[in-house]
């Protein structure tokens, strides 16, 4: 599989071209479809069930909680960060892809990509816990 | 918030998303500026709001983009490096300056676009063939007539180089940064202009989405703004894209050019403390 042309899913021919493009577009596709829903279907049924809203979103640490207790505030919580995996998600699905078809030069940058996303994190928390 | 509020948040994303498509600019130069200035919500909520605005249109705009072969993903690859690493230091001067010095540099970027879509220089042409140190060259199928259209990009040290002003201005304004993406892409790289814009709409996604992080962590983040925001713009989008053939693109970008010198106007002078919507 990983020889043949035909299959090549990218915009290009060149040999670094591994990233599976048209599994990228219908991840996106799928990802701000589900998170776009459950943002505004939680803030929708939070409005009519309190008349009000919830301005910040659920600490990760209390997310699961408040998802198991129905609190539709959790489900846009949720929605948000469905959102903002997608283009982690979708750098994994390039390194998956690159490393199937042995294209290192493309699995080096979208890694390197990834690893600045996720010190992103550490950075988060750290705000979190100063400010 | 009071309902009134909200649809008033709702109706920002909608009116600046559909009219930021027409002349194919995302919604974000617009919404950011006009929830502060016309709906008086604090600067860094609407920033961070702008943020995973940016996220959800990427997402959205980039899936179709994909499926049709015009992103360049290596392209976006290499020039992401330096503009996620910019959208961090972005970021953190949301966090840490002062909200009028926000607002001043705000104005300053706003005016500074309405400078460059009144000036908009012409597209240049790609270069189809030469030397590609980094493997770079692409393709994709013309949209308009059969065939496939080859670009080699040049320049690609200075692209990278410059594309950091693109993720430090996504990183501090809470917007996509297409604005100096693009222009970078197609002037100086010599990228087809609709593979510059479905390279950077691609790219904008993954630049916001390391912003809004920091922004989630400093507790930026107000649901009753971003939701909102982003149902407005959902639907204001859809509406831009299908309306954008119909009205002439001339008076429409004059029209916004307009809007973005009184929205840069309002900022400075709210960031002087000139004049205030509170």
């Amino acid at each position: 599989m990983d020889d043949d042309p035909q299959r090549v899913e990218s915009s290009s021919d060149h040999p670094i071209a591994a990233y599976n493009a048209g599994a990228v577009g219908w991840l996106y596709r799928g990802i701000s479809l589900v998170g776009i829903v459950m943002a505004v279907g939680g803030v929708l049924v939070e409005v009519s069930l309190h008349g009000e809203m919830r301005s910040g979103l659920w600490p990760i640490s209390q997310l699961f909680g408040a998802l198991m207790q129905g609190e539709p505030s959790a489900w846009t919580t949720l929605g948000i960060w469905i959102l903002l995996a997608g283009p982690g998600l979708a750098l994994v699905a390039m390194f998956i892809s690159g490393i199937r078809r042995r294209s290192w030069p493309a699995v080096i940058l979208a890694a390197l990509v990834l690893v600045i996303i996720i010190l992103a994190i550490p950075v988060m928390t750290w705000i979190e816990g100063g400010v | 918030m009071s309902t009134l509020l909200l649809i008033g948040i709702a109706l920002t994303g909608f009116f600046a998303a559909g009219l930021g498509t027409m002349v194919g600019m995302g919604g974000g130069t617009f919404v950011v500026p006009i929830l502060v200035v016309a709906l008086g919500i604090d600067i860094r909520a609407a920033i961070a709001a702008g943020a995973i605005c940016v996220v959800l249109t990427s997402l959205k705009g980039s899936s179709t983009y994909l499926q049709e072969g015009m992103v360049n993903m290596k392209l976006a690859m290499v020039l992401e490096v330096t503009t996620i690493t910019a959208a961090v230091a972005g970021a953190m001067v949301v966090i840490f300056a002062p909200v009028n010095a926000l607002k001043i540099i705000f104005g300053l970027v706003l005016a500074m676009t309405a400078v460059a879509m009144f000036a908009s220089p012409k597209r240049r042409r790609s270069v189809k063939s030469g030397p590609d140190p980094f493997g770079l060259e692409a393709s994709y199928d013309r949209p308009t007539r059969p065939g496939q259209k080859n670009y080699v990009p040049q320049k690609v040290r200075s692209g990278v180089g410059l594309n950091s002003l693109a993720g430090l201005t996504a990183g501090m304004m809470g917007i996509g940064g297409g604005a100096v993406q693009v222009p970078i892409m197609n002037q100086l790289m010599r990228v087809p202009m609709r593979a510059a814009v479905a390279t950077s709409t691609f790219m904008v996604g993954m630049t916001a989405v390391v912003s809004a992080l920091i922004y989630t962590g400093a507790g930026l983040v107000d649901v009753a703004v971003t939701v909102p925001a982003m149902a407005g713009i959902m639907v204001g989008s859809k509406m831009g894209s299908k309306m954008g053939t119909r009205v002439p693109a001339t008076y429409l970008k004059t029209l916004l050019v307009g809007v973005l010198v009184v929205l840069a106007l309002m900022m400075m002078a709210d960031g002087f403390g000139w004049w205030s919507m509170r």
